[in-house]
């Protein structure tokens, strides 16, 4: 019982935090730093209220007598809430500066932040259709409205708009899976549904097309090519905290409801989309590493690596289907991996950005390790780590889908992964290039030392210690630690993973 | 948790004085660097103190404490324990007094430098790793230990790197030493494969060794060795030794010649139920060892440089530590290594001294008459030479003693009469030295520096332990506590004292041609005949090694450099990159952001794949 | 019988009005055929005996239409014709033709399935309103609360996206044009 009063404390205190913000938004003016705070310090309640249920091995409905079998709380929706819960603030933390240099944040931002978390939140505890699609909506709104913030900036309205359209085609395809599943099995709840389709005897054509639909939502929320077309310029448009939260956090969420649904009910489906799935998974790295290579802008960039990195994930989804052993925790992995260092490589961007109102290039970076010394190396640790460099924890990540990969006979897949994988080198190092081996032309700025420097620094301490080894600090997870993690989660969800 | 504080401390210690001084590297702060690096370590000597106690007047004889496991990875379980038996408790006990005492000297001697606060977080950091090589619990951890204090040995070494040697010399260390390693790890992975299901301890490691084939263990136990050559300077691998004289005096005498260097040695003798299986590698290990015991001697006879001699003659004493160990007297060697920590300290701290006090003069045919001018150098300095040639009741003499009597009594007369013209050499050089150094005609007026107390009192506590400590040995004390697995051959007693007396007149015999030679005029080796320029110059072997391996890799390196790698696959890997961006800026040319378009690009997904679907389930 | 023919008659009659809504290029007669579209939906939850949906339909549907409506009168010419901005019509078609294809796919599911059957028929002498009710206060509690979290996120990301000067209210400065001034 109590570990449900820790979930309700966590995702009551995010909910309850959101409100609050919006009755003490417009009492203070222009105080963010404190409204930044007081979302901080109810985020940490509910992240201390998710840390403290993890591993105690709980797996049930929250409350079924009253709600029904809606909410289902286990560790592999822990793991997310944590992730979820730690981005948030990080979002919130590295970028301080860069709300209070803009004139157009206010309070409603961090309710807006805070309701996207409680999206997230509530997505990856549903175990049900509607209760799903609400969540995401509830996400997404939020993030829509995140994302054309700056409001008299046109980049940003229009990145909203496209977005916004886009995406609600992408939430539509959602809720008609949803319908489809309903009117095939007779429910909208995960359990019923993996019941049905785990029967043998049913007729499964019409939940595999409205499966195929969910799972094109999900592919137009991770931005497998074709459906990633809106990934680029909605990141550039979105202020850039926004667009921070989008690649680290955001991202990932979907992943909480779709691998449930992949890896529990929708098992005796996996050999239809195989093909199918292949074909994506190509097409998304090839797709993303062509967009990311002919970039100027980071932000643009960043955008494209992060399709590279969905197609890495497909690969993964890819050797689920196939029956891999190890796939399952791989891609936990790797979401964790690519969380740790897409949010320090987008926080160091936003923390830079903070004081210059023009876009980040490649250009700007030049010589920047003598003006950040130390911020160029965290700089480095976060391009090594999404580059797939040993020794971070990008590369163990990479590691692990590839083995998947192999284990499962995708040796195309895996070849291509890996070969995508040295091309992303062209585009990550030509920033460290940049950083290090081209002359300073700007002025020393006085190095500031403040919050959001121990955050990157934090994260990268966890970069490069998730890729070695074990235990080096105690208390500390590292490699083996995430690995657990990680297993520990996909265990949770109940399959025959052996 | 004495072992942990003793472990933790240096490297907190390090930790915070190397963020301190990266925090602002001009600051003039050496009170506090220096309350920061000694703390820790005098805090070390006590609590060694304390569990030597403990070891000595109690009934311990094992405290062990793991901090945390380290490594999980299938079989392989390595966790952070930390234990002392008897072996490492000398080892401990002798590396935290001398490091203390080092320290301290430290203090005095770089006072004024402008990477104050860089030396003693570095030092502090080789502390620490040197406390983690003895204290392991296992090999892996033993060689993270190993891999750290050659880091540290790296990084002082190439301390001054403003000069042109510094960093030369720090380089050539490192890949020297990494060769060793190399091959350490080698044989610890082999080991582990053989016998690593069961526990990978020392002791679970000494259980279960019988079930490793002599072959097998052989092959184990020379890999083992070639990292000890490495890091104890034995041929073919002592190159970087000398060289690695750039780095600080202080620096020198800790890593170069009391700790760092005797890791091998120590090495070998935790590993004695091992090499106590294959006698034959044993013996190999003492060949290796007189070798580099008798070649180092001759070259340290015809060097000026009075930081190289005592280079060369660390070389030399390490040769006769792996002699003794090689033909399974461990305790001897191990004693040799204990006296040896506390007179060749002495040895270089004198010398850093006289080097100081001369405003960095170090050739020795330049000093001349420092007697009169010091007379506590003088004395310290002849305690240590009296102890390092052999002449009792000084600490070398009872090792030294040791290791000639286990060679004769194990019956490797060749080995022995060699290893005592080697004798008869140390003797040699370290008075020809000493003489030229304080007998010698003066070298004209000057005026010495005067030295600070935290130098003078260092040297005054080494000499006391080196005049002292050799009793420690007297009837087998010291063997008996440390309870390795020595291959016993009871020699006969008036065998012993025969030959203590006959090495005294072989010492007597150096003395004397020493003094001879360089007590009234000190003349410089000159380079007239062949014979000699050879030895003037090391025999050439750094020479001959920039032939034989580094001429070559530079060329295979050049050559596929310029041909294969620029010319062929460079062309080829243009080519594809070539192709590569254009296909993507084809593909990005589809990102033309119109919305229409992005909607049109979803539904060419959807429609294909809703076909894709009709094509499996309706059959089209 | 009466049934059949009710049913291809609001299907006739709604997919007749929808084209007008597409085709037509006065922005008011597309308004006008799009919320009588939506009436006639409404008549086939009334057919299938789902009078709530059919209600809620009504309302929802063509009360959005009418506000769209307002809108509409408000910010176009309604006198002027819509010119569409088509540079390739070969592009409407294909992205009609494959919105069509995959309609398709979808009403083909079900029939595909063969096994479709109510889960929560219509029960006899229970109002319509109140199974709905059942069900949505029992089984989907949860979505049917959250949603209300969803609207009022809705709401806000609306206010902040369309509200401007949301900091300065003309009513309590005494010079409404120099706020203006300085906030531009």
């Amino acid at each position: 019982m109590v570990e449900y009063l820790y979930f309700v404390i966590s995702l009551l205190s995010v909910l309850g935090g959101a409100s609050l913000l919006l009755l003490l938004t417009h009492r203070e003016g222009d105080d963010l730093y404190r409204l930044n705070h007081i979302s901080v310090l109810f985020l940490v309640v509910a992240l201390f209220a998710a840390l403290m249920q993890w591993n105690l091995g709980t797996r049930g409905y929250l409350l079924e007598g009253l709600f029904g079998k809606v909410l289902y709380i286990d560790d592999f929706a822990l793991l997310f809430d944590t992730m979820f819960i730690t981005g948030t603030i990080m979002t919130l933390l590295i970028n301080t500066e860069y709300f209070a240099n803009r004139r157009y944040f206010n309070g409603e931002y961090f309710a807006l932040i805070l309701f996207s978390l409680f999206g997230m939140m509530l997505l990856a505890h549903s175990h049900e259709l509607v209760t799903a699609f609400i969540a995401l909506e509830i996400a997404s709104l939020s993030v829509y409205a995140l994302v054309g913030y700056h409001k008299n900036n046109l980049v940003s309205i229009e990145a909203m708009m496209k977005y916004f359209t886009l995406g609600s085609i992408g939430g539509i395809l959602f809720l008609l899976g949803s319908v489809i599943i309903f009117a095939a099995t007779g429910s909208t709840e995960l359990g019923a549904i993996a019941q049905y389709t785990h029967k043998g005897s049913a007729d499964l054509t019409p939940v595999i097309i409205g499966a195929t639909f969910i799972m094109i939502a999900v592919m137009f929320k991770i931005g497998a090519v074709p459906f990633h077309a809106w990934v680029l310029d909605v990141y550039e448009g979105a202020p850039f905290p926004v667009t921070m939260f989008m690649a680290s956090t955001f991202k990932i969420a979907i992943f909480a409801i779709a691998l449930r649904l992949y890896i529990v009910d929708f098992v005796p489906m996996h050999g239809t989309w195989t093909h199918l799935l292949e074909l994506m998974a190509a097409l998304t790295m090839l797709g993303g590493s062509w967009l990311a290579i002919t970039q100027k802008s980071l932000k643009r960039m960043l955008a494209g690596s992060s399709i590279v990195h969905s197609g890495y994930m497909l690969i993964a989804i890819t050797s689920i289907g196939l029956g891999s052993n190890i796939a399952a925790s791989a891609i936990i992995f790797y979401l964790i991996a690519y969380f740790v260092s897409s949010v320090g490589a987008f926080g160091i961007l936003s923390f830079i950005s903070a004081t210059s109102r023009k876009e980040l290039t490649y250009d700007d970076f030049k010589g920047f390790s003598e003006r950040r010394p130390y911020m160029a190396a965290m700089m480095a640790v976060f391009m090594l780590s999404l580059a797939g460099f040993p020794s971070t924890i990008g590369f163990l990540g990479k590691f692990y889908i590839f083995t998947a990969a192999i284990e499962s006979g995708e040796f195309f897949l895996a070849g291509l992964g890996i070969a995508m994988a040295f091309v992303s080198v062209y585009y990550y190092f030509k920033l460290i290039a940049m950083i290090y081996f081209y002359p300073n032309k700007e002025p020393q700025k006085e190095l500031v030392f403040n919050s959001s420097t121990l955050l990157i620094i934090l994260l990268a301490a966890v970069v490069v210690l998730g890729g070695m080894g074990s235990g080096l600090i105690p208390y500390m997870p590292s490699a083996d630690g995430f690995i657990d993690i990680a297993t520990a989660a996909v265990g949770a969800l109940g399959t025959p993973l052996r | 948790m004495l072992l942990d504080l003793i472990l933790l401390a240096p490297f907190a210690a390090a930790l915070v004085g190397g963020l301190l001084y990266l925090y602002d590297p001009q600051a003039r702060r050496e009170k506090i660097y220096s309350i920061i690096a000694l703390t820790p370590v005098l805090l070390g000597a006590v609590l060694s103190l304390v569990i030597g106690w403990s070891f000595i007047f109690g009934e311990t004889t094992h405290i062990e404490s793991t901090l945390f496991e380290w490594l999980h990875v299938g079989d392989l379980r390595i966790a952070l324990t930390l234990s002392v038996d008897r072996l490492s408790m000398v080892m401990l006990f002798f590396v935290t007094f001398v490091g203390a005492l080092i320290h301290i000297y430290s203090a005095g001697y770089m006072s004024g430098d402008s990477g104050y606060g860089k030396f003693f977080a570095y030092l502090n950091l080789f502390m620490a790793s040197m406390l983690l090589l003895i204290l392991a619990d296992n090999p892996v951890i033993m060689f993270i230990g190993w891999e750290l204090v050659g880091l540290c040995s790296y990084l002082l070494i190439g301390f001054y790197y403003r000069e042109e040697a510094a960093i030369p010399a720090a380089n050539k260390a490192f890949i020297v030493n990494r060769i060793g390693d190399f091959v350490f790890i080698m044989g610890v992975a082999l080991l582990f494969v053989t016998v690593g299901v069961n526990g990978f301890g020392f002791t679970a490691i000494e259980a279960s060794i019988t079930k490793i084939d002599t072959a097998m263990l052989s092959l184990i136990g020379l890999l083992l060795f070639v990292g000890a050559m490495g890091k104890s300077a034995q041929i073919p691998l002592y190159v970087w030794l000398p060289d690695a004289m750039a780095g600080p005096t202080p620096v020198s005498a800790l890593i170069h010649a009391a700790t760092m260097v005797t890791a091998g040695v120590y090495m070998v003798a935790r590993f004695d139920f091992l090499y106590s299986r294959i006698p034959g590698v044993g013996e190999f290990i003492a060949v290796i060892g007189i070798a580099s015991a008798l070649l180092a001697a001759v070259i340290a006879s015809y060097q000026s440089d009075i930081k190289k001699i005592l280079a060369y003659s660390t070389v030399s004493q390490l040769g006769y530590m792996f002699a003794a160990v090689g033909v399974g007297a461990y305790s001897a060697g191990l004693f040799h290594v204990f006296t040896h920590a506390f007179f060749k300290a002495l040895l270089f701290l004198g010398a850093g001294a006289i080097i100081i006090a001369l405003s960095h003069e170090q050739n020795i045919f330049r000093m001349g008459g420092l007697r009169k001018d010091s007379r506590l150098l003088y004395y310290t300095m002849l305690i240590a030479t009296f102890s390092i040639a052999g002449i009792p009741p000084f600490a070398g003499f009872f090792s030294k003693d040791a290791i000639l009597v286990s060679l004769l009594s194990t019956g490797h007369y060749t080995l022995w009469s060699l290893a005592t013209f080697g004798v008869f050499l140390t003797s040699y050089y370290m008075f020809r030295l000493f003489f030229a150094v304080f007998h010698a005609r003066s070298y004209g007026f000057r005026v010495l520096k005067p030295l600070p107390l935290t130098m003078t009192v260092p040297l005054v506590v080494l000499a006391v332990g080196t005049a002292t400590l050799g009793l420690l040995g007297v009837g087998g004390t010291f063997g008996n506590f440390l309870g390795l697995a020595d291959i016993h051959a009871e020699a006969d007693h008036t065998i012993e004292y025969l030959l203590a007396i006959f090495n005294l007149f072989v010492v007597a015999a150096g003395a004397g041609l020493a003094y001879r030679l360089f007590a009234q005029e000190a003349e410089p080796p000159n380079e007239e005949s062949r014979v000699r320029r050879l030895l003037v110059h090391k025999f050439y072997i750094d020479e001959i090694y920039g032939y034989v391996f580094v001429k070559p890799l530079y060329f295979i390196a050049s050559f596929t450099g310029n041909l294969i790698d620029h010319k062929v696959l460079g062309r080829m890997i243009l080519l594809g990159v070539e192709g590569y961006r254009r296909a993507g800026e084809g593909f990005g040319k589809l990102q033309n952001g119109r919305v229409r378009f992005y909607t049109l690009y979803m539904l060419v997904g959807i429609s294909y794949i809703s076909y894709y679907l009709l094509s499996i389930l309706g059959g089209i | 019988m009466y049934e059949q023919i009710a049913f291809y008659l609001f299907s006739a009659l709604t997919v007749g009005l929808f084209m007008v809504t597409v085709l037509s290029k006065n922005i008011l007669y597309s308004m006008t055929s799009l919320a009588a579209g939506m009436v006639l939906i409404s008549g086939f939850f009334f057919l299938l005996g789902a009078d709530f949906l059919g209600v809620v339909q009504l309302i929802v549907y063509v009360g959005a239409v009418m506000a769209l409506y307002a809108f509409a009168m408000m910010f176009f010419d309604a006198t002027r014709d819509i010119k569409e901005k088509n540079t390739s019509s070969a592009l409407v078609f294909l992205l009609g033709g494959m919105a069509a294809l995959l309609l398709v796919v979808v009403f083909a599911a079900p029939i595909m399935g063969e096994n479709i059957q109510a889960s929560y028929p219509v029960i006899e002498g229970v109002g319509n309103a109140e199974s709905v009710g059942m069900v949505l206060f029992t089984k989907y509690l949860v979505p049917f609360e959250v949603a209300a979290v969803m609207l009022l996120v809705a709401m806000i990301a609306g206010i902040i996206l369309a509200g401007k000067k949301m900091d300065h209210s003309l009513t309590t400065v005494d010079d409404p044009i120099n706020v203006q001034e300085e906030t531009k």
